[in-house]
């Protein structure tokens, strides 16, 4: 008795397995890429609210001070923020943290700057306002793919495009309100608006 | 010629087999489709506080202060804003109410502010 399978059987039972795996591979490669798309997407909110609570908190908590730069002279002003046409820092100031540690005394006082480098947005937090050219900092990147950034400063009803305004050569203190927009690539535009409360101390 | 066992698959074998397949594969894609509503709503839930913390750092600064609805573009969605403006007894104080929504009506996110009036 002839138990083994024709040609045609094998031909046929292939062609059969081969569609089969074709369409479960197809199916599981797009769900696999979408569900990495989805992932990526949530990967980019969670940095756009952490690089948000950043941005809140320090400007909550920017204060009216002359630091000092790493050469040790007072800098001209407490704010500093502009328009980036290149690469580099756009906004520069200082902040009371009030994060004192009760094991390294050294105060609240801390040196911000924001940076944009290769379409990444990165923060630098210096551990002391009055900086030297050994101050110890941390750079975090917060955003990436941004393809622009704009900055307005409200102070007093009038709108700036930076801060301190080109004619003002005394310390002008804080702008009241910095509105800051984001051009992300994939997402599209987005507008933040943050009040500044800080006094001088 | 030698009589040999036919160790293939039955026909029900290869069928349970692909149910259980498509059983799979179904369950990976409703997870990963409910991922993804989750994400969007999430992301309408984040941008929406945006829009509401921008409304009232505009508030606190102004000086007259009213009802007023409006819109916000944020990445490309729009987002309606509603601020309501409630005289706290002393006189001295307001307190704001800010609802965002989304184009379809749906409540996103409320916030509550006070401003001390100057």
């Amino acid at each position: 008795m002839n138990t083994g399978f024709s040609l045609i059987e094998v031909l046929v039972s292939l062609a059969i397995v081969s569609l089969i795996a074709l369409i479960t591979l197809s199916g599981l490669t797009t769900s696999l890429d979408f569900n990495k798309r989805t992932l990526d997407r949530s990967d980019f909110v969670n940095s756009l609210v952490i690089l948000d609570n950043y941005m809140k908190k320090d400007f909550q908590q920017t204060i009216n001070r002359l630091s000092r730069d790493a050469r040790g002279s007072y800098l001209n002003h407490s704010f500093f923020g502009l328009n980036p046409r290149q690469e580099g820092v756009f906004l520069a100031f200082t902040i009371n943290s009030g994060d004192i540690s009760p094991n390294f005394p050294k105060g609240g006082l801390r040196f911000i700057e924001y940076i944009i480098e290769e379409g990444t947005l990165k923060r630098v937090e210096y551990s002391y306002a009055d900086r030297t050219f050994d101050t110890p900092y941390t750079s975090q990147s917060l955003l990436k793919n941004v393809e622009e950034v704009k900055l307005n400063f409200i102070k007093e009803n009038s709108t700036l495009e930076e801060w301190p305004a080109m004619d003002w050569m005394e310390n002008n203190g804080l702008p009241n309100i910095v509105e800051i927009s984001l051009n992300i690539n994939n997402f599209g535009l987005i507008n933040r608006r943050y009040l500044l409360t800080g006094e001088a101390i | 010629m030698i009589k040999k066992k036919i160790a293939g698959f039955t026909l029900i074998e290869v069928l349970l087999a692909l149910g259980i397949l498509a059983l799979a594969m179904s369950v990976s894609l409703k997870i990963f489709s409910s991922n993804a509503i989750n994400v969007s709503k999430l992301e309408q839930k984040a941008i929406s506080r945006f829009v509401a913390d921008n409304i009232l750092s505009t508030t606190v600064y102004e000086e007259e202060l009213s009802f007023e609805r409006g819109s916000d573009l944020q990445g490309g969605m729009e987002y309606f804003w509603e601020r309501k403006v409630t005289f706290i007894e002393d006189g001295k104080s307001v307190q704001i109410d800010i609802t965002v929504s989304s184009q379809q009506g749906l409540e996103l996110y409320k916030l509550q502010g006070y401003k001390v009036l100057r």
